[in-house]
């Protein structure tokens, strides 16, 4: 199995944090407030498209809101294969991360 | 949650632009998040940052998207060539008729498009070409105005010296015939070889392969030759400073001057007004006082001058200054009562100033586009005949959710890519025809000089709106069809709209090639006409010798005695000119008892007592001259009907009449005759002796044994003239030559026609191979129920010969006109009989004919069982 890319893993936390309220912008909004840096839409479309083919998520269609123009909200929600690859992922750092002490900068010089 | 106020919202066009290229699905939730986003941001930080923000994510994924594009669409012309190649090799038949037709189409219009472009791009090779000028001047004598492309001898270095505006003049002399140059034992009459002033290196761009620019012309027998020139006298010898002989002849004087070789020129290219293979130094025969002992008796104003125009000037006003100019400098040279003005003529205008010229460009020009027309036809037909094969493809591709749009893009992709394999073809069969077609034009085009980038991209653009035109009705028809009725195989019926457009569209090809034969017809009778006509004059077996040197006048009188002693010498005769090109001298003539204001123009002929009997002219009334009677010498003259009866004379000789105030008395009559080409009017002539300038000698030979009657001749000549080779034609042979434009331009009507029949047969039999295999399965029905096979050969072919009937009577009309337009231009012409259009039309329906004919047996023959056991 292929491991995720880091915009996914961030991408599928989002959505697993999130819950019940997992769309694009509040997605985005989350990854930007935690990682300190301005996602793009676009850079939040990929990861959610491919994660959706690969059936990591799933998303279902809200009912549409005057204030998104009369656009629905795509609403994502992780499925158990995502659950599985993102634990997956977590064993994997934990195991390469073990045994890693006192990594710091003043170690390198 | 309020809705948000209007002014809250993302900019319109943006938002548009966005749901353009992000569909996502049709869903469009992305949109609803951007809106979110947007208001999220008005409030927080106004609504200024939030557009700004919106247009800045907009703006980020223009990049992709186009790359998205590029990649997507790459693919699907990947598809549509793969399509294409796979339909081309299934329908292998079709594909061929297609391609043959197509670049049969395009290299003709290929040729053509060389020819025009060549023809077009006369001089444009000089570096100044669009600030070389000629200077011309008109001169006014009397009522009359003539216009001269030359000018007099001290015009060109004084515009030089006078104009700032004119960086730089150059004279050339070009003395008429062909000079005889010597060197070692090798000479020959040379035709391009002219005189030039130091500067026309600055006019001309002429490169100097040896010598330089500013020191070749620098002692008086300097002259500059072509690299071919150089190659033909010294091989590969060094041609610097080797002499070469120039026998001249002016007038009365003779004389031969050595040349000095003094540099090398690059050859002039073939599109060139200025042709030159020697160009001496104009003061070599300055020098030699030459020219300005005919100044002295003449008004010598046939030197061509070409002026380099500063770029910044404005030619009206300088023609203005030029004018006044002009006027002083001759009083000073002639006296106050020449009058004239100047014109300065673009030297990239020269070529094309004939309207002829012009003409025959726009008639080519018309043709290979005709001829790309009936080719494109066969596409159109050919495609839209086979759309019921692609019935099924094109349904299932329609339900499996094809847009109208993609199937176009499938089917103009088809036809871009026969055409350019039709290009392709083309190319190699343009290369392939390149030489008959340099030699039947008589002029050098080579394949690699049209290879410019700009030509490339023209013919690339060209061939793509071939393919897009041809491709449009196929595209636009095939794609429109509802899938069910395709999946259902109802073909369309025979009542429908592309029915009807095919047969028009077979109509205007076979229209268009029956005009082409009937104008062939009739310009090849015309030629026949013209070249076979009696001239009333006898021009068979008149060999006529040409003199080049002035100095063998006073042993003519030997040399034809010497030559009628041989048995197989009927009449020799020396005169100034001979036909069809004839010398003459205008003439004002009018009656003694009438004003000098009536005089009309007269062609004078100066001929010798024996010229009539030669040519064996009839006199209609009076006698010959004759050597015996003194005073024929002064002012005897025969006149010819034409000339008579412009007189209204009834009982002319004897009578008296006045050439140019020059009592002359008429002695004789002859009848009419045509010494020019068929293509001028009949003029009215007057012969009268004159023996003082003589350039040719006819010689009427007995027809037998005119091989050794020449040898005979060529024995005599070496005898008087050792110095001048013998330079001798047939007679017949010039007439005949006068019409090689003609003949010509027949031939290029002929091959048009020949393509646009063998085109549109190409269609024809593509068709109805389609239409027969639509229709095997009634043609093995009939076979069954017993009918013959000829039967059922007419059967099919009569709906296609109607179509050809039709197109034959169509052609008529604008035929006729066409024809009837040419033959305005000759004076004595053929008629236009309906004969030649029957016949023209019989030809092509023959040749229709056996178009279908091949199909309709091969569908008669084939065995019923074979079709009908499928079903």
């Amino acid at each position: 199995m292929k491991l995720l890319s880091r915009p996914e893993e961030l991408v599928l936390l989002a959505v697993w944090r999130l819950k019940d309220n997992a769309y694009c912008v509040t997605i985005r909004r989350q990854i930007s407030e935690v990682t300190g840096k301005d996602w793009s839409f676009g850079a939040v479309y990929v990861p959610l498209d491919r994660l959706e083919k690969k059936k990591y998520i799933s998303s279902n269609l809200g009912e549409p809101t005057a204030e998104r123009g009369g656009r629905s909200k795509r609403f994502y929600s992780l499925t158990p294969d995502g659950v599985d690859a993102l634990l997956k992922v977590k064993e994997i750092e934990n195991a390469m991360w073990e045994g890693i002490e006192g990594l710091s900068l003043d170690n390198i010089a | 949650m309020s809705i948000p106020k209007k002014s809250m919202q993302p900019p319109r066009i943006a938002e548009r632009i966005l749901s353009g290229i992000f569909p996502d699905r049709g869903w469009y939730t992305s949109l609803g998040d951007f809106r979110e986003e947007f208001a999220y941001i008005a409030a927080d930080r106004g609504l200024f940052r939030a557009q700004l923000w919106y247009w800045g994510q907009l703006l980020r994924s223009v990049g992709p998207f186009l790359c998205n594009l590029l990649y997507w669409s790459g693919i699907m012309v990947r598809y549509a060539i793969k399509y294409a190649v796979r339909i081309l090799r299934r329908y292998k038949g079709y594909s061929c008729v297609n391609i043959a037709g197509l670049s049969i189409g395009i290299a003709s219009c290929l040729l053509i498009g060389m020819y025009i472009s060549f023809e077009t791009s006369y001089d444009d090779f000089h570096t100044h070409a669009d600030q070389i000028y000629r200077y011309d001047t008109i001169v006014q004598d009397g009522d009359e105005s003539r216009v001269y492309d030359s000018t007099f001898l001290s015009i060109g270095p004084a515009l030089a010296e006078q104009f700032p505006e004119i960086n730089a003049a150059a004279r050339f002399y070009f003395k008429g015939g062909a000079p005889v140059i010597q060197y070692g034992d090798k000479r020959f009459y040379e035709e391009n070889f002219t005189f030039g002033d130091k500067s026309i290196f600055d006019v001309f761009s002429l490169r100097l392969i040896k010598g330089r620019p500013e020191t070749v012309f620098q002692m008086p027998t300097s002259i500059v030759i072509s690299e071919k020139t150089a190659e033909k006298y010294f091989g590969s010898d060094d041609p610097v400073g080797k002499t070469l002989g120039y026998f001249y002849e002016l007038y009365d004087m003779t004389g031969r001057i050595e040349f000095t070789v003094t540099g090398v020129f690059r050859d002039i290219p073939s599109n060139s007004t200025l042709k030159a293979d020697f160009i001496a130094f104009f003061d070599s025969v300055h020098d030699a006082g030459v020219f300005s002992k005919i100044m002295g008796e003449y008004i010598a104003n046939f030197f061509t001058t070409y002026v380099l125009v500063d770029n910044t000037v404005s030619i009206p006003d300088l023609e203005e200054k030029l004018v006044q100019f002009n006027k002083t400098t001759l009083e000073k040279t002639y006296g106050p009562n020449k009058t004239g003005s100047v014109k300065l003529t673009p030297l990239i205008s020269i070529h094309l100033s004939k309207p002829e010229r012009v003409k025959a460009l726009y008639t080519f020009g018309g043709i290979g586009l005709m001829i790309l027309f009936i080719a494109c036809i066969n596409y159109v037909n050919l495609t839209t005949a086979r759309s019921a094969h692609r019935a099924m493809e094109i349904g299932i591709k329609k339900v499996v959710g094809a847009k109208r749009i993609q199937l176009m893009v499938q089917f103009l992709g088809e036809s871009v890519i026969i055409a350019f394999i039709a290009l392709c073809a083309a190319l190699l069969l343009t290369a392939v025809m390149l030489p008959l077609f340099r030699g039947f034009l008589g002029i050098d085009i080579y394949f690699v000089q049209f290879l410019t980038p700009g030509n490339i991209l023209f013919a690339l653009i060209s061939v793509c709106c071939v393919g897009v035109l041809s491709g449009s009705y196929p595209a636009l028809f095939l794609s429109a069809f509802r899938p069910l009725l395709l999946m259902k195989k109802i073909t369309v019926s025979g009542r429908s709209a592309q029915y009807v457009l095919r047969k028009i569209l077979v109509v205007l090809q076979f229209a268009i090639s029956v005009i082409l034969v009937t104008a062939t017809l009739f310009i090849s009778k015309q030629v026949k006409f013209m070249r076979d006509a009696d001239l009333d004059f006898e021009k068979d077996n008149i060999i006529i010798l040409e003199i080049k040197e002035q100095d063998m006048i006073p042993k003519i009188e030997v040399i034809k005695r010497e030559l009628l002693d041989h048995p197989n010498i009927l009449g020799v005769s020396a005169t100034l000119g001979v036909p069809p090109d004839l010398l003459f001298i205008p003439e004002k003539a009018r009656k003694s008892s009438e004003e000098p204001s009536k005089s009309r123009r007269f062609d004078l002929i100066n001929v010798d007592d024996d010229f009539i009997t030669a040519y064996g002219m009839s006199l209609q009334a009076g006698r010959d001259f004759s050597p015996e009677i003194a005073t024929d010498k002064d002012n005897a003259i025969i006149i010819n009907e034409k000339a008579a009866s412009l007189l209204g004379l009834t009982d002319p000789v004897g009578q008296e009449i006045l050439l140019s105030d020059r009592k002359h008395t008429i002695i004789g009559v002859v009848r009419d005759f045509h010494f020019r080409s068929l293509k001028n009017e009949m003029t009215p002539y007057v012969l009268a002796l004159g023996a003082e300038v003589i350039h040719y000698i006819s010689v009427k030979i007995h027809p037998e044994n005119s091989a050794y009657t020449l040898e005979h001749i060529k024995k005599i000549w070496d005898t008087h003239a050792p110095d001048f080779p013998l330079s001798y034609s047939f007679l017949d042979d010039d007439i005949f030559m006068e019409y090689n434009t003609e003949e010509n331009f027949g031939k290029a009507f002929q091959y048009s026609a020949l393509l646009a029949l063998f085109i549109s047969c190409l269609g024809l039999f593509g068709l109805s191979a389609f239409l027969f295999e639509q229709r095997t399965k009634e043609v093995c029905i009939r076979k069954v129920l017993g009918e013959s096979i000829h039967g059922i050969i007419i059967l099919f072919s009569r709906e296609f010969i109607k179509l050809i009937l039709t197109a034959i009577v169509i052609a008529v009309p604008p035929g006729y006109l066409i024809v009837s337009r040419w033959l305005q231009n000759y004076p004595f012409r053929i008629e236009i009989d309906l004969i030649t259009f029957v016949f023209s039309g019989a030809v092509t329906l023959v040749i229709a004919f056996s178009a279908i004919s091949y199909q309709a047996v091969r569908a008669a023959r084939s065995n019923p069982v074979d079709s009908l056991r499928y079903e």
